[in-house]
């Protein structure tokens, strides 16, 4: 192709400015032309020539450099790393040990919901038990954290009592309480009696709940 | 155990177990050893970073020249002292600043080598697969004489168009809107300028 000279400087400009209007078989096309490739190179001179560099931090390159590659320790620091750890497990366990508290109030406390728990003095079919539901004989009963409701509901049944509220809030007071069967009607609404915001008549036939 | 406190940090407990392991057993052989070896890898560890100190600087200027881009260049410099460290290579000859560079170059003519052409183009990337003299900032000699010479021998209106594009990377746009003339007058500027420089740029 005979192109002028400034044809072919003016096309090259054109193709470093929009290179989307080129393809790649275009632009090696248009360099392949001697003079074209020298103006190119050219161009490029003049780029660097005006092209400012920027200041470069060294120390801090560096330290970059040193905190991605330097893993390195030497066998003193790996031994000492090693005792530190074997301290601070030695620590760490005698801490767990004295911190252990193997009460079971602690363990029911966490737990919003009561239990209840029964003793059992011996598994034994007995003609005493009056309850035909259980099948073994019960020392007593102690109540976590329970309402109650469910108090009442376990001893009145016991007892062959009925049950009476008189105010709603009454029912929902949770208590810990051990119920000993052993113990008679009144002996218990006594002792549930000694509860705060606790008050309980016993009559013959009914449990009264103020 | 217990009186080691909370309030201890963990460099304190390190160094204090270090002192203590150096002075109970001090006297064996074992730890002579180690001892050697930690001072061996400090006269490795300071030789390495006279090396980065002396030629970083120099080094990334030529890749930025090469290949343009602030991030690979940082690559490509870290990857040569990354190898160095590892022991991969060996710079420590006679001229380790020449050696160092031609490293450097090989590895961003590698880099251009693999992009296409049109982007090559884009970025004003040179063509060449071999440069024929290590340029490792922009002033050179050569570089010097260039500028002057757009100084002296460009028309005031031509060495203002050049300035403008390869000085300020001005888009031809925003050059024909600053200088209040059309878009095609500013690529004839260019040229004219171009055209003069090439004939004396011998």
């Amino acid at each position: 192709m005979n192109m002028e000279t400034n044809e072919k400087i003016e096309r090259l400009l054109d193709m470093i400015e929009h290179p989307e209007h080129y393809t790649e078989e275009e632009m090696q096309k248009i360099l392949a032309d001697k003079e074209t490739r020298e103006y190119y190179d050219l161009i490029i001179k003049a780029d660097d020539a005006y092209t400012k560099s920027h200041d470069v931090d060294v120390d801090k390159a560096l330290q970059e450099f040193e905190t991605k590659h330097l893993h390195h320790l030497s066998w003193s620091k790996i031994a000492a790393v090693f005792i530190g750890i074997l301290l601070v497990s030695g620590v760490t366990y005698a801490a767990i040990v004295l911190n252990r508290n193997p009460s079971e109030k602690q363990v029911s406390q966490k737990a919003q919901i009561g239990r209840v728990i029964t003793d059992k003095a011996a598994k034994s079919i007995d003609t005493e038990t009056t309850d035909t539901d259980t099948t073994t004989t019960q020392k007593g009963q102690s109540f976590d954290n329970v309402e109650l409701q469910t108090i009442l509901d376990d001893i009145s049944s016991y007892y062959k009592l009925k049950v009476v509220y008189n105010s709603d809030k009454s029912r929902h007071l949770r208590l810990h309480f051990y119920w000993d069967k052993s113990k008679d009607a009144e002996t218990i609404v006594e002792s549930l009696n000694h509860f705060d915001n606790v008050n309980i008549t016993l009559t013959d036939s009914k449990i009264d709940v103020k | 155990m217990i009186c080691l406190g909370a309030n201890l940090q963990y460099c304190n407990i390190l160094d204090f177990i270090q002192t203590f392991l150096f002075s109970w057993l001090g006297k064996s052989k074992l730890i002579r050893y180690i001892d050697n070896d930690s001072k061996i890898s400090m006269h490795k560890k300071e030789q390495f970073e006279e090396l980065f100190k002396n030629n970083y600087k120099q080094m990334l200027r030529l890749s930025m020249l090469i290949i343009k881009d602030e991030e690979e260049s940082k690559d490509i410099v870290s990857d040569i002292f990354t190898e160095i460290w590892d022991g991969t290579i060996n710079p420590y000859v006679d001229k380790p600043r020449n050696y160092l560079l031609m490293c450097v170059r090989n590895r961003c003519l590698d880099l251009l080598h693999h992009k296409r052409i049109k982007e090559r183009v884009c970025r004003l990337l040179t063509l060449e697969s071999s440069l024929p003299s290590i340029a490792i900032n922009n002033d050179t000699p050569d570089m010097q004489r260039l500028r002057e010479m757009v100084d002296t021998l460009l028309t005031p209106r031509d060495r203002q168009v050049l300035i403008m594009k390869y000085e300020r990377k001005m888009k031809y746009r925003e050059i024909s809107d600053e200088l209040k003339i059309s878009q095609v007058a500013v690529y004839k500027h260019l040229s004219q300028a171009l055209k003069t420089l090439k004939a004396n740029f011998k």
